[in-house]
């Protein structure tokens, strides 16, 4: 017998007015969780142990997702690193076993070090169900990690992904998150820029169909000097898709003299999606820059009228712009053979 | 050697004129007790010889606040206690169409305004109401002859207009939408009916002002204005309080009714005393082909939830906003727009900014929403906020709901400080840094201020007044 647990998911940071239904999202899950699998690969200088990983640390999932894990207590998996161009790489396979997975990932760099770390969501088998996977930063000095995760399970199948973390001085994290397919994605990051001068760059490539549902929230508070922060999300909803975006830049005290900008890029492809998106800035500092922008809807004219005029049909445009919105994004991941393998991927479920 | 920057220097808004406050004692005002109760409802319709049916209306709206919680979304109103709150207060005094038969204090008080001199000059008609009861009302003879009707509300009750007054009462803004338009429908008092027929274009504005004399109490007032199709109307609503150190409370309602092709523009100058809680709300229907403009500056209260909304019902009809909110010490401002588009090939476009100062709050918070059905439909918005010092905050919250492939809709907003970019560019065309550096800040007020009528701009430009010296940050 299944015990089954509702949270709150994906808390915008302010709360805007409840009629428009965005502030959280409400999910149902099993409380029975099995440990995910993971099959991993990494390079020599990274070794992995359970020890370092923060259960208290909320991340963009929010306070009730954390209690879950911390309730189910996990063995994590922290995969530490001093070395230059380390690489680890976990596939996931999430249809293991009947249950709820549920994974907690720690990803140390000492100072200076550099990493690339992808973790690929797959579900082998066409079966329904759902999996809780935690993913923990923590970036000393001048470190670098470029952090890839791909969402590719079935149509059948739910991830919820909750990424926590902190970026230290003059340290930089690149979070690449590209949304192939899945019946249900929540993503939740939040990363706190409180070292001088660290910096995020977020990019995240989607396309949602059928009836899909993507949810995310993303909330960076900036407490340190100088600190700069990018979100940009690039995405196309099709036939009866439905996405939400909660984006808040929190400046707070302290964090004179940095910058933050979130840029969304929504291509709407059919009449039955939804598209809900929430860019908040919140601002406690003076001597900061502060900005967003979404353009949301269908190609423009001029763009469609220039492309056709060039032989494509309309649907081709389409077709084309759609397929950019996600290779824009994937075309950033460092690691070739990643790149190669999804492109590779996209291209197979296309046909 | 290096010259230590000086910060940006925007003075306080200077209130004096509005601080003057005006004796109420029991020989001259009438009030009921502090508090909600069914009794009080009860009085105050009795008071206003309310029909049946808008008495029971009152009652029903009572229950629905009672049971209604607070907002937790917003600015704390933890400060505001309804038990403390006396909902009438009326002078003892008949409204006129003259200023000579309003009592020499009251009228005293609406001269420092300014408001008879800008009704000889520029106006069309003048409604002027002071705590629950307008005491002057009036219409320029050329305009109601075009059939235009200004009057006060409780009038039209009575009156003619009494069925469409009922038909339209609180249908836009229902007292189900939020629990202080319960406690609007509960307790309302005074405002204006305004409606304009088919093809009349009523070429300079009609005005409401709003004086909120008394300590401690709240203003409710209704304003219904419904422009019949192809017909022009510009509304200008002012209001200010004297400061106390007890709470006020302004809760009224605007409604208005956007007729086919017809253009409503309706401007406000808010400047509240900063002991008030201003929870305000205004909400236009446009029609096909229709035009709703907001004109919007925010200067007053202690806290505000303030956002103007459209609903664009018919093909073709467009809204407006343009708004800019100051917030200086001791200030909560949250204030924006709603726009929902429900019928094909609507537009809207909303340009917000706002300044904070010396501890001020501000709050930026919209909502643009296509239906399904509003195909072919546009929206932009753009929002600059500014900020002034670092005991200041300034937060945006817009969001936006699409729910159609056919649709375009582009948001941008910015927060910061003035450009040292701009300011050079300036420089180099022969600008002292420090003119250069007042005409940016006077500009980032002005998009408000060259929507409005020549008198009310130098109102609103007397609100803010800025002294600048050297550069921010």
């Amino acid at each position: 017998m299944s015990n089954e647990i509702a949270l709150t998911l994906n808390q915008i940071h302010r709360k805007t007015w409840y009629w428009l239904r965005l502030n959280d999202i409400k999910l149902t899950v099993d409380t029975d969780l099995s440990p995910a699998v993971f099959k991993p690969e990494m390079s020599d200088k990274v070794t992995l142990s359970p020890d370092g990983f923060d259960i208290e640390t909320v991340g963009g999932c929010g306070p009730q997702f954390n209690d879950l894990l911390k309730e189910a207590a996990l063995t994590p998996s922290v995969f530490t690193t001093s070395g230059q161009s380390q690489r680890v790489r976990l596939t996931y396979d999430l249809t293991t076993n009947e249950k709820t997975q549920a994974g907690q990932v720690g990803l140390v760099l000492a100072e200076n070090a550099e990493m690339t770390a992808v973790m690929d969501y797959v579900t082998p088998q066409e079966k329904e169900g759902t999996a809780l996977i935690q993913t923990q930063v923590d970036l000393k000095a001048g470190s670098h990690l470029t952090l890839v995760q791909i969402h590719r399970e079935n149509d059948q199948f739910r991830v919820i992904n909750d990424v926590k973390g902190q970026v230290g001085d003059r340290a930089l994290l690149t979070l690449i998150q590209v949304v192939i397919s899945g019946k249900q994605n929540i993503i939740g990051v939040q990363v706190e820029l409180a070292g001088y001068k660290s910096r995020l760059d977020i990019k995240n490539g989607y396309q949602v169909l059928g009836d899909h549902l993507l949810d995310m929230n993303y909330y960076i508070p900036q407490t340190g000097r100088r600190t700069n922060s990018n979100i940009v999300l690039n995405g196309v909803l099709r036939d009866k898709a439905v996405k939400n975006f909660r984006g808040t830049i929190d400046f707070l005290k302290g964090s004179s003299a940095s910058k933050g900008a979130e840029r969304e890029n929504v291509l709407l492809i059919d009449d039955g999606v939804v598209n809900k998106s929430l860019p908040v800035i919140l601002c406690h500092e003076e001597d900061v820059e502060g900005a967003h922008g979404a353009s949301i809807g269908k190609i423009d004219n001029a763009t469609l009228f220039y492309l056709e005029s060039r032989g494509l049909s309309e649907q081709e445009v389409y077709e084309m712009l759609a397929k950019s919105h996600l290779l824009s994004v994937i075309s950033q991941i460092p690691d070739p053979a990643v790149k190669g393998e999804i492109k590779d991927y996209i291209e197979r479920t296309e046909e | 050697m290096s010259q230590e920057k000086e910060k940006t220097y925007v003075e306080d808004i200077n209130r004096t004129m509005y601080d003057y406050k005006d004796e109420e004692n029991d020989e001259n005002f009438y009030k009921v007790d502090a508090g909600l109760t069914p009794d009080i409802v009860d009085q105050i319709s009795k008071e206003k010889n309310d029909p049946e049916w808008m008495h029971e209306f009152r009652l029903r709206s009572l229950e629905i606040f009672n049971k209604m919680k607070m907002p937790d979304w917003g600015p704390s109103i933890s400060g505001l206690d309804m038990n403390n709150i006396v909902t009438y207060v009326r002078p003892k005094t008949k409204m006129s169409a003259k200023w000579s038969e309003v009592p020499d204090d009251i009228k005293n008080t609406f001269e420092r305004l300014g408001i008879p001199q800008a009704e000889r000059e520029s106006l069309a008609g003048v409604g002027a109401q002071y705590d629950s009861e307008l005491v002057y009302h009036n219409i320029k003879k050329e305009v109601a002859e075009q059939g235009v009707i200004y009057t006060d509300i409780e009038s039209a009750l009575h009156g003619p207009y009494g069925d469409m007054i009922r038909t339209h009462f609180m249908k836009l803004v229902p007292p189900t939408d939020h629990k202080f338009a319960a406690l609007h429908g509960a307790v309302w008092s005074g405002g204006s009916f305004v409606y304009v027929p088919p093809h009349v274009s009523v070429e300079i504005p009609l005005q409401s002002y709003f004086r909120l004399n008394a300590p401690g109490a709240g203003q409710f007032e209704h304003t219904l204005i419904i422009v019949d199709h192809d017909a022009y109307l510009h509304f200008i609503e002012g209001c200010s309080a004297p400061k106390y150190n007890i709470a006020n409370l302004h809760a009224g309602c605007v409604e208005l009714f956007v007729g086919d092709n017809a253009k409503l523009r309706y401007s406000t100058i808010e400047n509240w005393s900063k002991n008030m809680y201003n929870l305000n709300t205004k909400r236009a229907i446009v029609s096909k082909g229709g035009t709703m403009e907001w004109v919007t500056g925010s200067f007053g209260s202690h806290t505000s939830y303030l956002y103007p909304m459209a609903i664009l019902n018919g093909e073709g009809a467009h809204m407006e906003y343009t708004g800019i909110t100051f917030a200086g010490a001791g200030q909560d401002l949250d204030t924006g727009v709603k726009v929902v588009h429900n019928a094909p090939h609507t537009t809207s476009v909303i340009n917000a900014k706002s300044i904070s100062k010396s501890g001020g709050k501000n709050t930026y918070r919209s909502g643009v929403v296509i239906k399904p059905q509003a195909k072919g439909s546009k929206s932009s918005a753009n929002c600059e906020s500014l900020m002034l010092d670092s005991e200041s905050t300034s937060d945006t919250i817009p969001t936006m709901d699409v729910r159609t492939n056919d649709a375009d809709v582009g948001h941008e907003a910015k927060i910061g400080r003035i450009s040292d970019e701009a300011v050079f560019y300036l420089m180099s065309r022969g600008m002292s840094e420090e003119n250069a550096r007042a005409l940016i800040v006077s500009g980032f007020a002005d998009n408000v201020s060259k929507e409005l009528p020549l008198e009310y701009a130098v109102e609103m430009n007397n609100l803010i007044r800025l002294e600048m010296v050297g550069s921010i940050g």
